[in-house]
């Protein structure tokens, strides 16, 4: 299946529209490529492809309005490509339905390595049909549509189900994450063999500690976690002031209500929680959050420091998180973040 | 499309960007030469224009120092500012040669 799969580049410069067509070509996709926002658009509705490459600049419309409109009817994996490092750009690419953002001047290794990785990561899927109409979400997949939890479904598990390749669904990184369905109380097992090296204290209730649920369902409403008897596969489920991540079904809640948040967003948030008592370099966190990439040795680089930075600004933001006193995210200054306990 | 070392593809499409963009560069200074208070509109639009084309084309390509020139002078040039024009275009041109 992997000859089936396709790419659109949407890009004005010839020189780099003919970089990134080689590329993708070289890694596999059938590429289809647009020199302005508007012939992208459509391109994407044609071709319904994987991944999509985006220039922020564009002549007619730019590149947020292009993302804009084809997450309107496209599940496709959107990767933004900008010279422009202002984290206001960013902020507003990703808002806009981005997957992720790879800044200029990127060599296409890292393109490569970046748009393989974000490929190989679960994504939740559901929402969309192979025709790009929006579909209620379903209880189970049907042929072209594949529903979200409480299993993440990867592009592969998409080629797999017979989609030609193609993104036949999705609710995608930019949309909102589901609740946990048939969340039910979860058992409680502190200090668990099988957990993660994460600090629990299960005394701390809401207003500090962090607590491994190794259960599908959040703590109680005074922020407790609620011991009951597992009954078949249970995910693994942080708790911390009030924020309850489902790591398996890869959703977040805040005091009761789902957060919405891309992927990346949500493995910061994972490696943030499950290590509450130290500060994540930048570094760490690059690694995290793109590790196919940095399995092959990739150099950390500074665009890479500063998109974790965008990236947990943008965390910050959907946890509500001020800048003076923050509930969840602290900084260290020259180091890192660190979770507030 | 034949398979080759993306690098060497790279190395091929950056040499072919350096020439474009010094293209550019030489139709950019001949529309800032005679920039004036009633320089057509035409003229600023396609004079910024040309910046971002440079400032795009010369940071994918890896030469961040022709990036950062075109960049100022892009900003110049959306603000109409005539009097920094010649020192950025010549910063510009300098940091393209350099390349």
């Amino acid at each position: 299946m992997e000859e089936s799969r396709s790419a659109v580049v949407v890009e004005d410069d010839p020189d780099i529209r003919f970089l990134l067509e080689t590329t993708l070509t070289q890694a596999g996709f059938e590429v289809h490529a647009s020199a302005t926002g508007t012939d992208g658009v459509e391109l994407v509705r044609a071709h319904n492809p994987l991944v999509t490459t985006l220039d922020i600049a564009l002549p007619d419309i730019d590149g947020l309005e292009v993302a804009r409109r084809v997450r309107r009817f496209s599940a496709t994996y959107l990767v933004m490509l900008t010279g422009r490092a202002a984290e206001i750009d960013t902020l507003l690419g990703l808002d806009a339905g981005a997957d992720d953002y790879i800044t200029k001047p990127f060599r296409p290794r890292e393109l490569r390595a970046r748009i393989e990785a974000m490929l190989r990561r679960p994504r939740t899927l559901t929402g969309f049909t192979s025709g790009g109409a929006v579909v209620a979400d379903q209880a189970a997949p049907t042929n072209g549509t594949i529903t979200g939890a409480p299993h993440p479904v990867t592009p592969a598990d998409a080629l797999a189900a017979g989609t030609n390749g193609n993104h036949p669904t999705y609710s995608g990184a930019p949309a909102p994450t589901a609740a946990s369905p048939g969340a039910s109380p979860s058992p409680f097992s502190p200090g668990s063999p099988a957990e993660p090296a994460v600090a629990t204290h299960p005394g701390a209730g809401m207003h500090g500690g962090t607590a491994v649920h190794p259960g599908t369902g959040p703590p109680s409403a005074a922020g407790q976690p609620v011991p009951t008897a597992p009954t078949g596969p249970v995910n693994r489920v942080l708790s911390h002031r009030g924020l309850v991540v489902d790591v398996d079904a890869r959703t977040a809640e805040l005091d009761g209500q789902s957060v919405s948040l891309t992927r990346t967003e949500f493995d910061l948030l994972v490696a943030l929680v499950e290590s509450p008592t130290r500060v994540l370099r930048k570094d760490e966190l690059v690694q995290r959050a793109w590790a196919d990439s940095y399995d092959t040795g990739a150099v950390v680089s500074d665009a890479d420091r500063h998109s974790v930075e965008v990236h947990v600004a943008n965390l910050r933001r959907k946890l509500g998180d001020g800048p003076g006193r923050p509930r969840f995210i602290e900084t260290v200054r020259g180091v890192g973040y660190r979770l507030r306990r | 499309m034949t398979a080759q070392d993306p690098e060497a593809v790279l190395a091929q499409l950056s040499e072919r960007a350096a020439r474009r963009n010094r293209q550019r560069a030489d139709r950019l200074a001949w529309l800032c030469a005679d920039l004036e208070p009633g320089t057509p509109d035409e003229i600023w639009a396609e004079g910024t224009e040309l910046a971002h084309q440079i400032a795009g084309s010369t940071g994918t390509f890896g030469n961040m120092a022709a990036s950062d020139r075109a960049r100022e002078l892009l900003e110049a040039l959306r603000a109409r500012d005539r009097a920094a024009v010649p020192e950025l275009m010549g910063a510009l041109e300098a940091a393209l040669d350099q390349a």
